[in-house]
């Protein structure tokens, strides 16, 4: 018994040992012959030849040796899996059938573990990422109202540095454009950052050094510069002798001390460029780091070894509150305070991660729903071959031996399911990418950070290939348990003496219906309750007309002809952009809508009352409209005028607000002549400015968000460099690209122009979460109708084949065609009735998770139950009602002779 | 010397034969065909690779144990040795073959005279 063991262990270890043992053992009986013959005087090569020949045919002693050791389960294996290739090539429809659910179940939930896993799961890259957390500054609008996080100004920033104590560092960090100036004129992401910035995140340079605290002390003072990987192989040919030399950038000469390691984008992701902090004021304006309510940059910060979150939250809450007085006297009824954040947790927008593990639970439920119709599937071929089965098991087959046949079966149909899965997970991976959430604005101003592109790395393999065995275990280990409990002697004296019986042995597989049509509903309920969202999200009214309009960006920041005043770039721009053919309107913002609010500040004096908290009017979004701006956008003007030629510098300051400022600021007032103030740079020189006209609201933020408070700033009274150009075209926007980059050139040949896109592709991105969710729910919840449907179809025509008996039987007792139909649908609705309400409850638990996706859709919507609830019932009817039909058709007189 | 054995002849005493002749002492594939030849004096004679099944499979039911060392002439070869239950199996065997050879040998020298009685 011992050595049987030894030998099976053997032979699992390794068959590579023991056929080395046995030739090994072999050559050293030939060795000792001819060792005789050569001391009996024969000589040694003859006596080699001698001793093969007694020896006799070694292949054939091996081949009856490995006879002789008896069947070993890696040979039974390798015939299993013969004989189920076989069985599989022999029902074709069956096998794609099976195949099919398993690649789409397994598939599907590897994509969408792929995302999760660049989402939630993987560590952030950089060293011990757990004491890694992003301070806001916070505040609320009311003592109940939502907590909103800020960015923070310079002074707060270097006041809450000095005193608090739960840091190892804290550094600051914001990403601009600039425009390098190597031949081409390039435009490149930067990023700002404080001395502290490379250390605390534990990132080092792959060439020369990082940037330090000594590049980052005196204001201006600093002209050095680190690149990124990625930049330094594009423009720069990977050449290491980089580190010393100098690059123009916005006009200034750099050093460059360093490159960034490959795949480090900077906590702002896609940084081309790291500047010291202390050169903000070169690049952006000379105050920037003066201003104390200017709040423009994110701060990232270690925790002492020890330190929980909390404490630093606890020690925020207080220091944020003093900051706050020393900069702004402590009279609010709401004063502002400070809070952290752990980097893990607001590196992902919440409704993306939420929309992930939605996405990853319908895939879960399709994978689920699929593994169920194939273990009643595979019990169905086993049932088949119960004949089979028995007199196997009556020949010898031990229970073991019945379960490896059923088991192999279902592992090799989920190996190969799981393989097609993979590839189809491959295929959608670019797929993702392209529609999936893209990184964009944190809170406070912070970026997303994630990898937006899902990879098939080591990680995701290892949770299909886990998957995929899970499956196949999950699926073959119910049918092989049941195949082999099956007393053999009863099975070979009738096999059909269970099968009028209809009890107990449906109640599993009633059971397993009954819980591929709750998922099923709650998924095809969701799915619904997002088409709703998304199709009245599609008729929202953003403030402005989409058609025909053109964007793009320039930069011309300290940059391109040397000393050229954006004002005046801007004025030649705009002109020689209404001179093309085509162009019927033509301005210029900062932004352009729907992509986040990219500049806001707050509220500080309407008329001559200063404002505190209670005005529930603090944050407002700040742009810089020219001439033409609300023309190109078709925006309305609902008082006063629009900026044209006159609002210059020179001209008396004055600013257009949106209708909702109007109406919180001015409740039931003209507020055209009325002042304002705004805690940004343009009101610097005069406190309150005159509004001069009211517009009608944009989403700035984004197509599901409603506008908040916005004002316009004339952008020929502002210096504030970047700008975005929007075009209204007669015609195809895309047409005059050229004549427009040209345009843009001749009011300064060396300035760029980037992100040109239309308007409408811009609105079509910014639904793009809602669609991206919807289109993939959708998918799925379709799958699992689809499935449930074919689960249900296999069960009851199994059940009608098994019973043709007893319904002859009924027939031949005076039951009509429609009682035997009845008979079968109530059989199959039963279980799918009670999923249906089972279904339906758990969505409505279940749809809460949806909210931040739904858009003026209530998650207890009751037309999209009412509808999903339909679909179900219609998809059960049609699958019950074919093998009903089936049933009535069973012609009682052939069945009953059969017998 | 004697003619080769029929292979039907000799597969179950085969078995029997080198169950007896490792029993005496460990010994490898080379030296149970010497053993054997030399006790039948030659008249036994095995094609020496058709040892190695036999004796793969005894040691697959676990009649014989086995453990690679040193050969008389330093060749590095595997010993084989009875197990417990290989014993008790030669015993079995060895019982029934005497009686089978008394039986046989009884029905061949039977006379004329006996089977009147």
């Amino acid at each position: 018994m011992m050595a049987r063991i030894r030998d099976s262990l053997r032979l699992l270890l390794g068959r590579a040992r023991f056929e080395r043992e046995m030739d090994e053992e072999m050559r050293g009986h030939i060795a000792m012959v001819a060792d005789d013959l050569v001391r009996q005087g024969v000589a040694p090569a003859e006596a080699l030849r001698r001793a093969r020949a007694s020896f006799g045919a070694v292949e054939g002693f091996k081949d009856d040796a490995r006879q002789a050791r008896g069947i070993d389960w890696s040979d039974a294996i390798g015939r299993e899996i013969r004989h189920t290739f076989r069985a599989l090539r022999r029902s074709p429809g069956y096998s794609l059938v099976a195949l099919l659910t398993l690649a789409l179940g397994i598939g599907g939930t590897t994509a969408i573990f792929s995302l999760l896993d660049g989402l939630l799961f993987k560590p952030l890259p950089f060293r011990e990422p757990d004491r890694l957390v992003n301070l806001f500054i916070s505040a609320r609008e009311s003592a109940t109202g939502p907590v909103e996080l800020f960015p923070w100004s310079y002074p707060k920033f270097e006041a809450t540095a000095r005193a608090a104590h739960s840091f190892e560092a804290i550094a600051g960090f914001s990403n601009g454009d600039a425009n390098l100036v190597i031949g081409e004129p390039e435009r490149t992401r930067v990023e700002y950052v404080s001395g502290d910035y490379f250390r605390i995140l534990g990132v080092g340079a792959a060439v020369g050094r990082t940037l330090t605290r000594a590049d980052d002390s005196i204001p201006k003072a600093h002209p050095v510069v680190m690149l990124s990987n990625g930049l330094w192989r594009r423009r720069f040919g990977a050449d290491s002798a980089i580190v010393g030399r100098s690059i123009t950038l916005g006009g200034q000469r750099l050093t460059v001390v360093g490159v960034a390691p490959l795949g480090f984008g900077g906590l702002s992701n896609g940084v081309d460029l790291w500047l010291p902090m202390m050169m903000a004021p070169v690049f952006e304006y000379d105050d920037i780091l003066r201003e104390s309510q200017n709040h423009w940059f994110s701060v990232v910060a270690r925790l002492k070894p020890g330190v929980p979150v909390a404490a630093a939250e606890a020690e925020m809450a207080t220091l944020g509150r003093q900051v706050d007085d020393q900069f702004r006297g402590g009279d609010q009824a709401h004063p502002w305070t400070a809070t952290a954040r752990p980097l893990a947790a607001v590196r992902v927008d919440p409704a993306v991660r939420r929309t992930g593990w939605i996405l990853f639970a319908a895939t879960g439920a399709v994978l689920l729903i699929g593994a169920i119709n194939l273990a009643n599937l595979l019990l169905i071929r086993a049932n088949g071959r119960r004949r089979e089965l028995a007199v196997r098991s009556a020949l010898g087959a031990s229970r073991g031996a019945i379960v490896r046949h059923v088991l192999t079966e279902s592992l090799v149909l989920s190996i190969l399911g799981g393989a097609i899965g993979v590839g189809l997970a491959w295929l959608a991976g670019p797929v993702l990418a392209a529609f999936g959430p893209k990184s964009g604005g944190g809170p406070g101003g912070t970026s997303y950070l994630f990898d937006a592109t899902p990879t098939l790395d080591g990680r995701v393999l290892l949770f299909a290939l886990a998957a995929t065995l899970i499956t196949g275990l999950v699926i073959g280990t119910w049918p092989a348990w049941r195949a082999s409990r099956r007393p053999a002697a009863g099975s070979l004296h009738d096999v059909r003496v269970t099968a009028a019986g209809r009890g107990g042995r449906w109640g599993v597989a009633q059971g397993l219906v009954l819980a591929e049509a709750a998922m099923a509903v709650a998924l095809v309920t969701g799915a619904i309750l997002l088409v709703r969202s998304l199709s009245r999200l599609t008729d929202v009214d953003v403030g402005f007309r989409s058609e025909r309009v053109l964007t793009f960006r320039t930069n011309p920041a300290g940059s391109g002809v040397s000393g050229r005043d954006p004002i005046q770039f801007r004025s030649l721009a705009l002109a020689g952009l209404r001179a093309i053919p085509g162009v019927a309107a033509a301005g210029s913002d900062l932004c352009p809508p729907l992509e986040g609010a990219c500049a806001a500040s707050v509220v500080t004096q309407v008329d001559d009352r200063v404002l505190g908290g209670e005005a529930g009017a603090r944050t407002i979004g700040v742009h810089y409209a020219s001439p033409g701006y609300f023309d190109a956008l078709r925006i309305p003007v609902k008082a006063g005028r629009a900026f044209d030629e006159r609002d210059r510098v020179g001209a008396p300051n004055g600013v257009i607000i949106s209708e909702t400022a109007a109406r919180r600021l001015w409740p039931g007032q003209d507020p055209v002549g009325k002042r304002l103030g705004v805690a940004t740079g343009y009101f610097r020189r005069d406190t309150t400015v005159a509004v001069i006209g009211v517009v009608g609201d944009v989403r700035y933020a984004s197509a599901d968000q409603p506008a908040g408070l916005d004002v316009y700033i004339p952008a020929l009274q502002s210096p504030f460099a970047p700008t975005t150009f929007i075009v209204r075209t007669t015609g195809d926007p895309l047409a005059i690209v050229e004549a427009a980059r040209r345009a843009v050139r001749s009011a300064d040949p060396e300035l760029p122009i980037y992100n040109v896109r239309t308007m409408d592709e811009i609105a079509r991105v910014s639904r793009g979460r809602i669609q991206f969710a919807t289109t993939l729910l959708g998918l799925f919840a379709g799958m699992a109708l689809l499935l449930a449907a074919i689960g249900v179809y296999g069960v009851l025509a199994y059940s009608v084949s098994e019973r043709s008996r007893e319904i002859a039987v009924r027939m031949a007792l005076g039951a009509d065609r429609s009682e035997v139909t009845g008979l079968v649908l109530r059989q199959g609705m039963a279980p799918i009735a009670a999923g249906l309400l089972l279904g339906l409850l758990g969505a409505g638990a279940g749809a809460r998770v949806l909210h931040g996706l739904l858009y003026e859709v209530g998650p207890t919507d009751l037309a999209s139950f009412a509808v999903g609830g339909l679909a179900l019932a219609a998809a059960g009817l049609l699958a019950s009602w074919l093998p009903a039909r089936r049933a009535a058709g069973v012609d009682p007189n052939r069945v009953l002779r059969e017998e | 010397m004697a003619p080769l054995p029929t292979p039907e002849l000799l597969q179950g005493t085969l078995d029997m034969l080198i169950l007896k002749a490792v029993s005496l002492a460990p010994m490898h594939g080379y030296g149970i065909l010497l053993r054997i030849q030399q006790c039948s004096n030659d008249a036994l004679l095995i094609q020496q690779g058709s040892l190695y099944p036999a004796v793969y499979r005894l040691e697959h039911q676990g009649l014989l144990s086995s453990e690679w060392g040193v050969s008389e002439n330093n060749r590095k070869a595997k010993f084989y040795q009875l197990t417990p239950a290989g014993r008790r199996r030669l015993k079995e065997e060895q019982q029934g073959w005497l009686s089978l050879v008394d039986a046989i040998a009884a029905v061949m020298s039977a006379k004329p005279a006996d089977l009147q009685a």
